[in-house]
């Protein structure tokens, strides 16, 4: 099975699904460490509070050993949240209407908070959709495969056979990488299967603020390419609200 | 990355229902960050879900690094607490009663006869011969 081998016509990469799975939506930047976001927070917070009132905070316990301290602004009725530490600020929506309105969140909160802490240069700039397919329920396993094309060679395995898997791989592109999760979880209680699909688009260092915009725009359409890659005609249909 | 997503986890109860935050967690390090885990797992409550969890080593020696350091202070503070609350010691040699072991009679007569030995003045110690013994 051959991976992105044909582009899409723009009447589907154009497509608006009423329905799709999307569960959350983030976009995240990554800079050298600014001590001062802890001891300045209430400056941004002042920008926030209106629309995100509900304040909370996260550690995160991290690869060196280090526990990094994050602030969260969340609007629970809106579904968003904002996070924010000395070295990363996430946009977060786990209620997604268009990347439109996603991005024009994300390009006013990203600028005004560069702008205010004077950062420039971006260690890592990502934007990630989590998707959750479910499947219906059934006695056959391979059900799975009306829906998605998981990244799994199922002449080695049969999915027949199949319980649970999971599949990550992280694939170049001409400027960026994308990291690809795959997830058959466990069964609900009601037998339904969800399918997780995980598209997260990433560069390296060498960004500016300055350029969040267009490079949320090319990961948009990476990730719109390996998502339409991995399901079928039929989940189309299904996201149409014609199945 | 036991980390994305991820917190300070987890207790044992909660890998039976963050799937989600497993996946994130427990797989590539470095992911774009998530909304908060509250926010993020409590959809996947499954309540027949298997504890079948992969974990990489580099979170496992972080988590342990950290228990270590988090040990230390531990040690550390209670040192420091014990020399600052305990008390001087003040030593009376009237209250300490040191034990007496009192000598058998033989150790009694054997030191009896020295000191009422009586020695000539004439007496003199002098190297023995081999032959006189």
């Amino acid at each position: 099975m051959a991976l992105l081998t044909s582009s899409f016509p723009k009447h589907e990469l154009d497509e608006v699904f009423p329905r799709p799975p999307l569960r959350e939506v983030a976009f995240e930047i990554r800079f050298s460490p600014r001590l001062r976001v802890n001891s300045e927070l209430w400056k941004i917070q002042e920008e926030l509070i209106n629309d995100y009132p509900a304040l909370t905070a996260e550690q995160l316990l991290q690869a060196s050993g280090t526990v990094l301290n994050v602030n969260v602004f969340q609007n629970p009725n809106s579904a968003r949240a904002i996070k924010i530490s000395q070295e990363n600020f996430v946009v977060a929506f786990t209620r997604y209407t268009r990347f439109e309105d996603f991005k024009e969140e994300v390009a006013n909160r990203v600028k005004g908070f560069c702008q205010k802490f004077d950062v420039s240069s971006l260690t890592r700039i990502g934007l990630r959709y989590v998707n959750n397919i479910v499947i219906p329920t059934s006695d056959d396993p391979s059900n799975l495969l009306r829906y998605v094309r998981p990244v799994i060679d199922f002449d080695r395995v049969p999915v027949e056979a199949l319980e649970q898997f999971v599949s990550e791989v992280r694939i170049r592109q001409k400027n960026h990488a994308v990291t690809l999760r795959g997830a058959l979880l466990a069964p609900l209680e009601d037998g339904r299967r969800i399918y997780v699909l995980d598209v997260d688009c990433h560069g390296g260092p060498g960004h500016t603020a300055d350029d969040v915009l267009g490079l949320m725009d090319a990961y948009h359409e990476t990730a719109q390419l390996f998502f339409l890659d991995h399901i079928t005609e039929e989940y189309k249909n299904v996201m149409r609200g014609k199945a | 990355m036991f980390s994305m997503h991820s917190s300070l986890r987890t207790p044992p109860s909660r890998l039976l229902r963050g799937h989600i935050g497993l996946l994130y967690d427990a797989t590539m390090v470095g992911g774009t960050a998530l909304s908060p885990e509250s926010q993020a797992t409590e959809f996947y409550l499954t309540p027949f879900a298997e504890d079948y969890v992969t974990v990489r080593v580099d979170a496992i020696l972080a988590y342990e690094r950290a228990i270590t350091e988090l040990r230390l202070q531990v040690l550390h503070y209670e040192r420091i607490i014990a020399r600052l609350t305990a008390r001087p010691e003040i030593k009376d040699e009237y209250t300490d009663v040191q034990p007496v072991i009192p000598l058998n009679t033989t150790s009694v007569r054997l030191i009896n006869s020295l000191l009422q030995a009586s020695i000539p003045t004439e007496a003199s110690f002098r190297d023995f011969e081999e032959g006189e013994l």
